[in-house]
Parts: structure tokens; sequence; C-alpha cells
């Protein structure tokens, strides 16, 4: 059972704290770390939020998002040492992973698919004091996970080729299509619904089990009713523009970032690119004065 | 009759959005011609006030000062309507304690001195409905959120008007009579430490877009 149970909030104030926490995450960059030097590193260059992943004997060959959520030592070393917030990253439906992190203190827990999935079901998001980042590639997937009290949602990583198995060498290049096709797909979902009449949408809410408040929330905003960030393979400032561009809230740079070549040249061009989407000149001075525009640097 | 008030709510991370939409749902009555979102500094010189949003504090300043527009803003806050939220109050602040090693950049326009996450651990956060007599007459309490918030732990200068206080208990570390700052008023500038835009109650964004056109 979740330690830290409030005894003077109701659950609802709750969520909507939840909620709230979650929107000040928008229009920044979160970077995934594994130790202290990178984290700081994060914080120098204008990330807004970290979260902490274990660190792997095998990362940096085999450039893999690992498997187990972070030592709570690692945790506390590195709240001690930025003010950022800092966010737990925990293996799809594993529970315990997720008390320990709301435990250590962290601001939000990362629940991930690519950790290797330890359940069917994911953890109960409204068991836990802090808010859930919980993932999507579908608009049934993300109003799910939402009504369960999801406070963010990320895109699914469903290329293989993304994110390789520990111990393997097998890497494919790292691409945004993941994000890109999730994005898509649910802005398409959220237009075939807003057309749809009322019984179809009352069909609908029915069949996948969500309150048909929430699908009229959604068809009225245009858009997911919490913030939807992007992840995968995220290592170009022109991608991350396009990410922004296309709708995204925000950006999860992927740990890869520090592994390769001029991880800060790279971070503060992305981070630049993120703030200034909107502005394709600034993008293009940005990306010529970092030299990442698309070719594929060394380490790649 | 007065100008219409051009305002702009600094974009380069954060909760600008919901500002945004605030100030928005106040054009049927208050007397605004434009809402934009600043990311520059040509965007900036368009604007009569401003307001800096929450988010996270250390973020917006680099992306300023990477982005060449920090002296604009420090020139801006010097005498321009601005309105700090949150982040934005730790930005506006001319002192910061219990910030990140190294200390982080202000604009230095707020005599006061401000407390990074005032309130405990990163996951204190907490609600709470108070009487707001500078709203106005109305008796409606206006219901505040504070979500990681700093608090004013000193105010530095005998202008600085308080306008808001918390009841005594709430975050203090010391015992007091009288409770936290969390919401001040210097010159041309507003700082609060809580979220207003969170919230679907715009009488904050109503007092400043008023403090904006008077002053």
């Amino acid at each position: 059972m979740p330690i830290n149970e409030p005894e003077t909030k109701t659950s609802d104030q709750r969520e909507d704290i939840k909620r709230t926490v979650a929107t000040l995450f928008k229009g920044g960059v979160i970077a995934v770390v594994c130790n202290i030097n990178q984290a700081l590193i994060a914080e120098r260059y204008g990330a807004c939020a970290v979260v902490v992943v274990n660190d792997h004997p095998n990362l940096a060959m085999t450039k893999n998002q690992i498997l187990h959520s972070a030592d709570p030592r690692i945790i506390n070393t590195i709240m001690s040492n930025i003010m950022l917030p800092v966010i737990g990253r925990v293996r799809f439906g594993h529970i315990p992973e997720a008390e320990v992190m709301e435990a250590s203190g962290v601001v939000a827990i990362d629940e991930n698919t690519m950790q290797g999935a330890s359940s069917s079901k994911c953890i109960p998001y409204k068991l836990f004091n802090v808010p859930v980042i919980s993932e999507a590639c579908s608009l049934t997937e993300a109003l799910q996970n939402i009504c369960k009290g999801a406070a963010i949602i990320r895109n699914k990583l469903t290329n293989p080729n993304s994110v390789p198995t520990a111990g393997t060498n097998s890497y494919q290049s790292p691409s945004i299509l993941d994000a890109v096709t999730a994005f898509n797909i649910i802005q398409d979902e959220i237009i075939e619904k807003s057309k749809s009449n009322e019984e179809d949408q009352q069909k609908y809410a029915k069949e996948s089990n969500i309150p048909i408040s929430l699908l009229k929330k959604t068809i009225s905003l245009k858009r997911l009713p919490v913030p939807f960030f992007a992840e995968g393979g995220i290592l170009y400032p022109t991608d991350a523009a396009m990410l922004m561009d296309i709708g995204y809230d925000g950006i999860v740079l992927s740990i890869q970032i520090f592994y390769g070549s001029n991880a800060e040249k790279r971070m503060r061009a992305i981070l630049m690119s993120v703030a200034h989407y909107k502005d394709p000149l600034t993008i293009s001075y940005i990306a010529e004065e970092s030299g990442y525009a698309g070719s594929a640097p060394s380490g790649y | 009759m007065t100008k219409a008030l051009r305002i702009g709510v600094l974009a380069l991370q954060g909760a600008f959005n919901e500002h945004v939409h605030a100030l928005n749902s106040l054009r049927n009555t208050e007397n605004i011609e434009k809402v934009i979102e600043v990311r520059t500094k040509t965007e900036l010189d368009d604007i009569d006030a401003l307001i800096i949003p929450g988010g996270e504090s250390t973020a917006i300043a680099l992306i300023a000062e990477r982005c060449g527009i920090l002296e604009s803003l420090q020139d801006f806050v010097q005498h321009k309507p601005t309105w700090g939220t949150c982040a934005g109050l730790i930005l506006l602040a001319k002192n910061a304690i219990h910030t990140k090693k190294g200390g982080q950049r202000l604009l230095d326009a707020l005599p006061v001195t401000v407390s990074r996450n005032q309130f405990g651990r990163q996951v204190d956060s907490f609600t709470i409905k108070l009487d707001s007599p500078c709203l106005g007459a109305e008796s409606v309490p206006f219901e505040y959120v504070f979500i990681r918030a700093p608090a004013i732990v000193s105010i530095d200068d005998p202008e600085v008007e308080p306008l808001v206080r918390l009841p005594p208990g709430h975050g203090q570390t010391e015992a007091s009579e009288s409770g936290l700052l969390v919401a001040v008023k210097y010159r041309n500038i507003l700082g609060t430490s809580f979220h207003p835009e969170l919230t679907s109650d715009n009488r904050w964004h109503r007092y400043f877009v008023r403090m904006a056109l008077s002053g």
C-alpha cells in the first residue's frame, strides 16, 4: 500500500493538484539521466525536470534504457544537488517500484513499457500522491489511462528498434517516427470522434470504458485534456522543433544524448529550438550554430 | 478613454498557455487590445504589460539568457507593469535563498527575499481558500493553489505592499504571529507565489489588468 497517505486532502482535490503539477512541465525539455553528472548538465542547460533511470554497466555500449528503477540513493543524491523536479521511472505495472519512488520524494512517476513490462496491468495511478506519466499510442489507450488518473501522456515507443533489449548489441539509429506517428494517430482519432454523432460517441465511450464527459472534453479541446509529451530518438534541434510544431506540449530527451559527442552543445541547441519552434529563422540559426541540422554525428 | 492594453505572457517554458487563456476570458469586460505569447525582444517591445508564468525558474532564466532576451526583460520589468507567478516571482526578486548551487539569474526588480520550495519537499502542494480584500468587496474567497511554491520570507523595502498572507502554521519554519506572505505589490510589479492561472477564477488576472491599465 502506498506510504504517506494524506489525511486532509480529499481524493478529487488530490487529483486536481496532481494535474496542476503536470502543467508546469509544459513547453519544456525533460532530460533522462542516470547519475548526478548528467543531472547537473541537464539543469545547467535549461531542462525543466529530469527522469532518473537506473545506471547499467552496459549502458554506453548498448545505448539502452535500463530495466529497473533507479537506486533511491541516486535519487536522493540528485535531489540534494539540483533544484529541478526529479521524476522516477518505473517498469510498467510495477507497484513496489512506484512506491519506492514515491517514498524517495520524487515529484512524479514515469511508467514506461520500454523498461520491460512486469505486469499486464498498469500501476493504479490514483493510489499515488504524485502525478504519473503514462504511455499511449492510440486515443482509446490515452483516454483510458487519463480516466485511471494519469496526469501526463507520453507516446509509447512501439518500434522495437527504437530502444534495443539489454545485453544485445543490436541497435538501429533512433528516430522520431514513433512520436510523430503516435501524435498523428491520436489527433486523427480525435477529429474522427468529433465528427461522429451522439449515438456513436456514447457507444465508443461505453465500449472503451471511459466517461462520456472525458470524450466530450477531448472533442471540445480538439486535443488530449492533459499535457502530451514526445519521447524517442530526439537528438536533433530540428526534430525537437518539429515535434513541438505538430502539437506536443514538451519533449523527453533520450539518455543517448549523454553518450554521443558534445552532449552539452546538443542539449543547448535542443532547448533553444523547443522555446523557439515557431520561428524557422531561429531554428536554422541554432542548427547551423550547433552543427546538428540532421547529419548523423559521430557516435550514432 | 485610456489606451487599450497590449499584454504579453513570457512563453519560454511553463504554464504560459493557461495565462493566455485566463487573459482572453477577460476580453469582454476589460479594455484589452491583444494578448500575445512573448519569446523575442520584438514581441516584448510590442506590449505594455507582461506576465511571467509558473514553470521552472532556472529553465526560464537560462533560456532567456541564451536567447538574448534577458537584458530586455531586465529593462522592461524596471518600468512596465509585470506580474510574476511562482517561478516568475523568483525571477523578479532581488534576492533568493535555497536556490541551486552557484545561485541563479534573477531580474532584480522586486525588493524581497524569496525562498524556493518553502513548503518543504517537492511533493508538498496544497490549496487553500482565503478571503482576499485586495480583489474587491466580493465575499467569495479565492482558492489559492500552491505547487512546489516559493514564499516571500522578507520584505526589503518599505514601499513593498503585502497583499495576501497565509494563516499562521502553513510552511513556516519559525513560530511567528503572522503567516507567510504570498502576494505583494511594489510600484509596477505584482508578485504572487500561487498559481491563479490554474483555476478558472480570473479575479487575479482582472486585478493585474486593471493595475496595468491604471499604471
